[in-house]
């Protein structure tokens, strides 16, 4: 008994200098996505924390920072200057980008796309890719869409290149032939895509914003309407203008494996673990209305991948 | 206004047509009015309807010309031209080249008309292009054309964007990628502009007719008055001319200088007026004076006439009193003389009686002397003692019979008198008139009894009547005496009594002398008399009148001279 008062007096000496754990989340606004990212976040980085390492005798503590709130946009920087943060997770392009110089906090991103060659070369920035395999794209549509056996798809020279090959792999082991076109001007999409016509039982649809201007979205999804062509595409904002299915990233589970890679780092994880990786979560979303009007009528019309 | 002088014309007919000529001037500027609006709105929808078909062709075409399609270009264009007078669609890029032109039905013959191309206008569109965005409006002499710019939307989205729904806040921007032309023949605006100008020709020509005849009635109706009055002057013997309102202007200046005239002689008149005035009311002022004075005598004399009033009311109530007082004296001489029988009848049995009591005392006296043997005659006696007896005694019976016969003759002028004795009363009872005037008759009996035969046709079973018995039995008599004194010698007189329908009828007819119609009218009248002065008070009728009314009943006299006289009272039952 007369240990009790020592531990006691131990315990008061030694717990002040265990401080808890502060994570900033910088969002980049007020998207229903970056929301459910936030929230993934908040999930992944307490079940995480609550199991594992010293600090988890403490309550973590999470700020959020939303830049178009007034004058967060201003004074981040001596926010997160006089805050230092053990963490700072960046929902967004516009956030990562105000946060890549502090250099010597971790910084998690997400809900990145292509984030560049730069900002991977950071040690202290890492985060979880939009990209999503082309075996899950591609099983995605020919479960959508059975007997599809031409895939077409239209990108600028160099981009994608690799998504391609990778879904060229899949391809031979799946009977499927992808028809890739790149083309250097986003005006020439319309001839290409005629050229494509009676090619091709599917036009796929990636995230290539060279390609994809405006006139050739409405140009992609006529020409899908005009020659029920099914059309596969990487975000759910198509299916509303003609997409057949979509396979995107879910930002809800993208938020808990930050989470996790957040508090991975407070616990010490080694480097090598906390490299970029493609996002393990992703969501298939069909359009049964468009399935209806272009399938099955494409159904009607001839049997699919026998042209 | 001086056209609405023109004489030769009536007033309504200048009306009319003044009123027609207006409506037509107004009629005309609406119709023009009306024309150039609707030929403006014509040519605006014209243009705003080609501007909007330009900026339709510009928006389809957008793919089209972004992507240089061909195809897709004629598609876009097909719909176009299905429109009427679209005579050509071109379709250029942003360097002008041209990518697609198309020519309507209409074409041919703009051609053949040697109208300029459309193309020849691209300097110009760019230029204007080049200062706004807006669709353009150009037009020669037989076509027009619109034009208007290819716009695309520029990718100015985030990179979020591209993924996400929801994420853009930034304004859509749009780039210049081309042109399209739409050259529209007129004939479709001179069309309708000529369309417009029959149509409205047609309405604004029904409409001016139906106002004409609207208006005709309505000036008809309106000049009626005046119509009226143009009639009036023609039946004063005027001669109308067509002129009717100058006519009437020139009677109507007569009739002022005349007015002028009569009222120049009513000032005059009104001067002398004012002084006649003020002398009648000088006369009026002394004649007031005067009303004033006489007022003044006629109440003084009214005071003397109350005066008077009052002094004959009096004479009359003592003369009441006097013809009550001469009834009553007629009556106490009726029933003296009837009294004075009965009481003969007694005083003549009297000295019998007394005879014959001296003859019993006598007779008691001696049969008391025999018996004592002191008799002593002082007195002869007159009768044999047993036969006298017999004989005083049979006297006396009979004696006895008158003195009993004249008292019951008293008692039955007593209850007759009983009736009479309540002429005071005034309460209505239940009166038996058969029985009143067996009474009044028995009273007055002993005037007429001599003379005159009475007779008596009662009806059995008369209804009683409510009345006053004494008041009723006041006015049986003076008609009876009436009567008794109209008869001078000999008579009848007959008392007939019936009812009928609620009415007791109680008739008095005499054959006397009869009455005078003159005199007949004032028998009701009060201190009319034809007896000599002194005999009678001129009230009795007049006060059985009076009775008789106060029973709400009535008296009915009808007489012929020479013949008689009937009296017929009529009392309710």
């Amino acid at each position: 008994m007369k240990r009790i008062p020592v531990i006691i007096i131990l315990i008061l000496l030694v717990v002040p200098s265990v401080r808890a754990a502060e994570v900033a989340v910088l969002v980049s606004g007020r998207l229903n996505a970056y929301e459910e990212a936030y929230n993934g976040f908040k999930e992944g980085f307490v079940g995480t924390t609550s199991l594992a390492g010293p600090k988890a005798v403490m309550s973590n503590s999470i700020k959020e920072f939303y830049l178009t709130d007034p004058g967060v946009a201003n004074d981040i920087d001596q926010m997160f200057f006089d805050a230092r943060p053990d963490v700072i997770v960046a929902i967004g392009a516009k956030a990562l980008d105000r946060v890549r110089s502090f250099k010597d906090i971790p910084v998690i991103y997400l809900l990145v796309p292509n984030p560049g060659s730069e900002i991977l070369e950071e040690e202290n920035i890492t985060g979880v890719e939009m990209d999503i395999s082309a075996a899950r794209q591609l099983g995605a549509l020919t479960r959508t869409v059975p007997g599809v056996k031409r895939v077409g798809v239209v990108c600028s020279p160099g981009r994608s290149r690799e998504l391609i090959n990778k879904a060229r792999t899949y391809g031979w082991s799946e009977g499927l032939v992808i028809v890739a076109r790149e083309i250097s001007k986003s005006r020439d999409f319309g001839a290409v895509l005629a050229d494509m016509k009676n090619k091709v039982d599917a036009i796929w649809m990636v995230p290539d914003r060279r390609i994809y201007v405006p006139q050739n979205v409405e140009l992609l999804f006529l020409f899908s309407l005009e020659n029920q062509i099914p059309v596969l595409t990487f975000s759910e904002k198509y299916l509303n203008t003609g997409a057949v299915v979509s396979v995107s990233i879910a930002p809800y589970g993208m938020g808990q494996e930050a989470g996790q890679r957040a508090a991975g780092i407070l616990t010490g994880v080694s480097s090598e673990e906390l490299k970029v990786r493609p996002v393990d979560s992703s969501r298939v979303t069909v359009n049964h209305r468009a399935v209806r009007k272009i399938v099955a009528a494409a159904v009607h019309r001839a049997p699919l991948g026998e042209k | 206004m001086k056209f609405l002088n023109f004489k030769p014309l009536s007033f309504n007919a200048r009306i009319f047509l003044c009123l027609v000529v207006m409506m037509s001037l107004f009629t005309a500027s609406l119709y023009y009015v009306f024309i150039q609006d609707q030929k403006k709105m014509l040519v605006e929808k014209h243009i705003a309807q080609g501007k909007m078909m330009a900026s339709l062709l510009a928006d389809n075409a957008r793919l089209g010309v972004f992507s240089e399609d061909e195809d897709r270009l004629k598609y876009s264009v097909s719909a176009v031209l299905d429109q009427d007078d679209v005579l050509e669609v071109l379709v250029f890029n942003m360097d002008w080249k041209l990518l697609n032109r198309d020519y309507g039905p209409s074409q041919v013959t703009a051609v053949s008309s040697g109208a300029k191309p459309i193309a020849a206008y691209t300097e110009t569109v760019a230029a204007m292009f080049s200062q706004s965005w807006q669709p353009v409006y150009l037009a020669d002499r037989d076509r027009c054309s619109f034009w208007a710019p290819v716009l695309a939307r520029i990718d100015n989205r985030s990179e979020e964007d591209f993924y996400f729904n929801g994420g853009s806040v930034e304004p859509v921007l749009e780039n210049l990628i081309g042109y399209v032309g739409i050259s529209v023949s007129k004939d479709g605006v001179d069309r309708g502009i000529e369309t417009i100008l029959v149509r409205s020709a047609e309405v604004a020509m029904i409409l001016l007719f139906g106002g004409i005849v609207i208006t005709f009635f309505l000036v008809r109706e309106a000049t009626r008055p005046l119509d009226r009055l143009m009639h009036n002057v023609k039946a004063h013997g005027i001669n109308v001319c067509r002129d009717d309102l100058g006519m009437l202007e020139d009677r109507y200046s007569q009739m002022v200088e005349t007015i002028a005239e009569s009222f120049e002689t009513i000032n005059d008149l009104k001067l002398g007026l004012e002084e006649k005035v003020e002398e009648r009311t000088r006369d009026l002022m002394v004649a007031y004076d005067e009303l004033g004075v006489r007022e003044q005598n006629v109440r003084t004399a009214n005071e003397k006439l109350s005066k008077t009033l009052a002094e004959l009311q009096q004479t009359q109530a003592h003369l009441v009193h006097s013809e009550k007082m001469a009834a009553v004296g007629r009556m106490v001489a009726g029933v003296a003389h009837e009294v004075n029988n009965p009481i003969n009848f007694i005083t003549s049995a009297m000295p019998g009686l007394r005879n014959n009591l001296d003859d019993i005392v006598a007779i008691l006296r001696r049969h008391e002397s025999e018996e004592n043997g002191s008799f002593k005659e002082n007195r002869p006696i007159l009768v044999a003692p047993e036969n006298d007896s017999k004989k005083i005694v049979k006297e006396i019976k009979t004696l006895l019979g008158f003195i009993e016969e004249g008292a019951r003759r008293v008692s039955g002028i007593v209850t007759d008198l009983s009736a009479f004795s309540r002429v005071d009363e005034s309460a209505f009872t239940e009166v038996d008139i058969n029985e009143g005037l067996d009474r009044t008759i028995a009273i007055l009996a002993y005037e007429w009894a001599h003379r005159i035969e009475i007779k008596k046709e009662y009806e059995g079973g008369l209804p009683h009547v409510s009345g006053i018995p004494g008041q009723l039995f006041q006015v049986f008599t003076n008609i009876l005496v009436n009567a008794i004194y109209a008869i001078p010698d000999q008579g009848i007189i007959t008392v007939r009594t019936w009812h009928d329908k609620g009415w007791a009828h109680i008739a008095f007819r005499d054959n006397g002398e009869g009455i005078p119609e003159d005199v007949r009218k004032k028998i009701f009248d009060p201190f009319f008399t034809t007896k000599p002065p002194g005999k009678g008070t001129g009230l009795g009728l007049g006060i059985s009148y009076g009775i008789i009314k106060g029973h709400n009943g009535e008296i009915i006299v009808t007489s012929e001279v020479g013949k008689g006289t009937e009296f017929e009272v009529i009392l309710p039952v």
